[in-house]
């Protein structure tokens, strides 16, 4: 047809026909959404969400048999049927291409070779039990990123090799929050968020470490007219969205804070004077002492205005019971300074003065099932390793006050001394999640046997592994049954959701028990994980397949009520050595600490041009371990999420501009970023998000995307928790 | 037929993408390609700084611009008051990518098709709510039918404080005094008004060369083959 005015005319008439044809066509939703859907099976099944520590309960929906998407399970305490960005990215990973299949085996040129199974079971199996017969079993460790799983069958292989070093991420995240409030509440309570009037987060930002719960909690309560505090030196999503109100604190000075806090209350007769009496030791020694910690004071050392202080501290003495300071988990307290295990035990004795535990709207120590164990008479226990932790965790004249879980960022230097010969690393990698870079990597290097067992490649697999054992992805198996501890308790399980999509990858449990078979220790693993569960369950009545199918199963721990914990005779019985809260610790004192929480400064301080470098999550990246993500690191290049936080005064100062390209300058460490300049962050501070960093060449997405703080930090140990101290670094930024 | 909205309030937007990830895998999206795009802006002098977070998508206006200069008839609008893409039709030209006033058009290179918000319309047909809704997590978004006054979106859209994007299915909650960040009326832009109500129909077909010509041959192609009577 030759293309005339008269033919063009009728062609655009065409089109415009066309288009009301298309539009008969699909005239409502249904005939359009008809059209464009694939002709499917869907299917559903339960599971719990491994992108991170809380253990979300998910959903899977599977359409013909694949994985397709989840959601959060609606039955479950803790996600409240939400589940967060990453655990979106996490669980599609199942498919991705860059997941191990094989066991791997560094061969003498440093590449990886692919071996069968049996031979790494063999190959491994004779040389650790070799490192144990020539230097016996406290030279070996188990590390990991906490979980269920690999708590049992991690610690299990250690005591059966006759090891006493277990070891979890715990020194590098929130050891210091644990033993502040070990030893003055004896324990870590929850916060009745749905019935608190007043909450106030103390470093902690659930909008960005994530806390599906507590984002849950936090609605209702804000509709019943809450006020929420966020102290942060950063204007996280929690404390620009979710908080009334946010106290712009000079980062490391959180104690003075919680001093000041302490001193308005006592002054000015706020505090509960009934639970102080019946329930808390050493009051008059923490009053005689908060004395000297005006509200003035603190804004001294803390930059926050003293009316501002005074004000909440008296917020929170007006609504007490139903306020609390929330319990929080790395940020201001978990391991980052050298006053953090007191700033810890600030936090919680803060929360005694408000009277609120166990109260409603206050913090509770809920309930949990008690889950039954392997009969031992079938199924034999190791014995207890007879050796003390190599690490110093509950050894006198160490580490005595701090969790059994370990100090995980000592082990490269105590390989380096030759006290630690061969590792098995599982799920973590310290190669890029510990400080000090160098430290760990040749640290590591002078064990004679490293292992590294993960669904991917890492930095620490990549750096000093010997062997890598491609575990299969948490879609694709199931786990141990876990306590969800709440007023409502619950229990739950991990459950394979999907047949796995690689035959090389195996479930941890199958891997220990098998190498453990390997070492002539399959006595110790006689069983399987279905007979383990089954066991752990056998007192609640339940069976796997009643987890499996239904998700999530209400369990039976007796009724919660809001009263103080006490013991069969009434007697006070929190888990403390007095059974009640204890402002004073005769433990500390015992042990040469600080029996109160008295001021002292971070163990370095800004000054000039010198920034204290400060880090946290974002809502969308667990640690490194997402870093490899094509939908978690798409957000990241899509909003330049790897751009490092600088203040626009101090900015100015230094003539950088936003989105400028800046030379980051500490301990010996030198780093090319993009900066984000912004009001949202103290001036003092320099803020470096997430886990990027990364330097694994095969997690190729995340290969050199942006800086991490554990390159400008150097090795270093908090004397009372043992944690590394990961925020006691200064740096300087320039223009690059 | 219904009228179907969306509603974010922006004061419980915590900017952690989980609804752009959940629309993602919802839809089979590739990774890099979202249909929800995010607009952060703060105010105020450390440490009276204030932020929020503005999610963006398709905001199914009343007169798409795209659908005006969509020359296959691919972009239409239902009686639902959705504004979908008919697949079978699009042919990647991207008009209607730069028509777009929100920027809520993507090009997915893996289907050569252009790519976009369509309200989860498979699952509303079911009576579920659209992906990024029931992924929420801090109950940021509500979905459903303006036509019934008594629906939870109606009532929340009577509130004071919800206001809407003129001329769109949009409406925003935004805290206080950030009244400024509701995004501009749909207007279209000036070459799409010269289109529709100058040289339409004849404009179509000069608004580019290359698209032009893709998009005249498809036709021509259709207009060969169907029953054309010439005067």
């Amino acid at each position: 047809m030759k293309l005339n005015r008269r033919t063009f005319l009728k062609l655009s008439a065409a089109t415009a026909s066309m288009a009301a044809l298309g539009a008969s066509k699909y005239r409502s939703v249904d005939n359009w959404a008809s059209a464009n859907e694939r002709p499917s099976n869907i299917t559903t099944a339960y599971s719990v969400c491994n992108s991170c520590g809380n253990r979300c309960g998910i959903m899977a929906y599977l359409r013909n048999g694949r994985l397709w998407r989840i959601t959060g399970n609606p039955d479950d305490n803790k996600s409240g049927g939400k589940i967060c960005t990453r655990g979106h990215g996490y669980a599609q990973m199942v498919y991705d291409k860059y997941r191990l299949s094989q066991p791997l085996k560094r061969t003498s040129d440093g590449s990886f070779v692919e071996i069968p199974w049996e031979q790494a079971y063999q190959e491994i199996g004779d040389k650790l039990m070799g490192v144990v017969r020539k230097y016996g079993p406290q030279s070996v460790f188990w590390s990991e990123y906490s979980k269920p799983i690999s708590n049992f069958y991690g610690a299990r292989l250690m005591a059966a090799l006759g090891s006493p070093n277990w070891t979890t991420h715990s020194s590098t995240c929130f050891v210091g929050r644990n033993v502040g409030f070990d030893y003055t509440l004896g324990g870590l309570p929850s916060g009745d968020y749905e019935n608190t009037k007043y909450v106030v987060f103390v470093g902690r930002s659930p909008a960005d470490g994530m806390g599906l719960n507590i984002l849950k909690g936090l609605g209702v309560a804000k509709k019943k007219g809450a006020k929420v505090v966020s102290v942060d030196p950063r204007l996280s999503y929690s404390a620009g969205v979710l908080a009334d109100e946010w106290v712009a604190v000079k980062p490391g000075t959180d104690l003075a804070l919680l001093l000041a806090w302490m001193n308005v209350l006592i002054a000015e007769n706020l505090y509960d004077k009934g639970f102080v009496e019946n329930y808390t030791v050493g009051f008059a020694e923490l009053k005689e002492m908060v004395k000297q910690y005006t509200p003035e004071w603190a804004e001294t050392i803390t930059g926050v205005k003293a009316e501002q202080i005074r004000r909440i501290g008296r917020e929170l003495g007006a609504n007490r019971p139903a306020a609390f300071l929330e319990p929080g988990w790395h940020a201001a307290y978990g391991s980052n300074y050298a006053n953090s295990t007191q700033t810890a035990r600030a936090t919680a004795i803060v929360n005694g003065l408000l009277g609120n535990i166990n109260k409603p709207g206050g913090l509770c120590f809920y309930n949990r099932v008690s889950f039954g164990g392997l009969n031992p008479e079938l199924y034999p226990t190791p014995p207890a390793s007879p050796y003390e932790r190599v690490d110093g965790a509950g050894v006198k004249g160490k580490y005595p006050l701090t969790l059994s879980t370990g100090l995980h960022h000592l082990l490269p230097g105590l390989a380096k001394e030759g006290k630690l010969k061969a590792g098995i690393f599982y799920s973590v990698n310290p190669g890029r999640t510990v400080p000090d870079r160098n430290y760990v990597i040749e640290g590591y290097k002078n064990l004679e046997l490293t292992i590294v067992i993960d669904w991917q490649m890492s930095e620490t697999a990549e750096q000093f592994a010997d062997y890598v054992l491609p575990e299969s992805h948490p879609m694709e198996r199931d786990g141990i049954v876990e306590a969800i501890a709440s007023s409502r308790p619950q229990v739950t399980m991990q459950a394979k959701v999907i047949d796995p999509v690689h035959s090389g990858g195996r479930g941890l449990d199958r891997i220990v028990s098998e190498l453990a078979t390997a070492m002539g220790l399959e006595r110790f693993f006689n069983f399987t994980l279905e007979d383990l569960n089954k066991a752990m369950l056998f007192p609640l009545g339940l069976f796997p397949v009643h987890l499996k199918s239904r998700g999530i199963v209400d369990g039976d721990a007796g009724q919660w009520h809001y009263e103080f914990p006490v013991d069969g005779s009434g007697k006070p019985s929190l888990r403390t050595k007095s059974g009640k809260v204890e402002f004073f610790s005769s433990s500390f004192a015992e042990h040469g600490h600080n029996p109160l929480p008295a001021w002292q400064a971070p163990k370095v301080m800004p000054s000039g041009d010198k920034l204290r470098m400060i880090h946290g999550h974002q809502a969308y990246h667990t640690h490194a371990q997402t870093m490899n993500n094509p939908y978690l690191m798409s957000i990241t290049k899509d909003y330049e999420g790897d751009s490092i936080w600088l203040n626009t005064e101090t900015a100015k100062r230094l003539g950088i501009s936003d989105g400028d390209t800046v030379q980051v300058s500490g301990n010996g460490w030198e780093a090319k970023s993009k900066v984000k300049v912004t009001q949202r962050i103290h001036p003092e501070a320099l803020f470096v998000p997430g886990g990027y960093g990364g330097f694994a060449k095969s997690l190729v997405r995340g290969y050199g995307i942006g800086v991490n703080i554990n390159d400008f930090l150097k090795h270093d140990t908090e004397p009372i928790s043992g944690h590394a101290m990961m925020e006691e670094v200064l740096v300087s930024v320039k223009r690059a | 037929m219904s009228k179907y909205a969306m509603l974010i309030d922006v004061n419980e937007c915590i900017g952690c993408y989980a609804c752009r990830v959940a629309c993602q895998t919802t839809n089979d999206l590739p990774s890099d390609i979202s249909r929800i795009k995010f607009m952060e802006k703060e105010k105020g002098t450390f440490p009276e700084t204030e932020i929020v977070v503005l999610p963006t998508q398709c905001m199914h206006c009343d007169e798409p611009a795209c659908v005006d200069v969509c020359p296959t008839g691919a972009s239409f609008k239902n009686e639902d008051g959705l504004v979908l893409i008919d697949y079978d039709k699009c042919i990647g030209c991207k008009y209607c990518i730069t028509a777009c006033p929100y920027d809520a058009r993507t090009f997915n290179t893996s289907t050569g098709k252009v790519d976009k918000c369509n309200f989860c319309a498979p699952r509303v047909q079911r009576g579920m709510q659209p992906a990024c809704v029931e992924a929420c997590v801090n109950d940021a978004r509500f979905f459903g039918e303006v036509d019934d006054s008594n629906s939870p979106i109606s009532k929340l859209i009577a509130e004071a404080d919800t206001a809407k994007v003129g001329g769109t299915s949009f409406y925003y909650k935004l805290p206080e005094g950030w009244d400024e960040s509701l995004p501009e009326d749909a207007i279209k832009p000036a070459y799409v008004k010269n289109l529709t109500e100058r040289v339409h129909p004849a404009g179509k077909a000069l608004l580019g060369l290359s698209a032009g010509a893709v998009a005249a041959s498809y036709v021509m192609t259709r207009v060969n083959g169907g029953h054309e009577d010439e005067e």
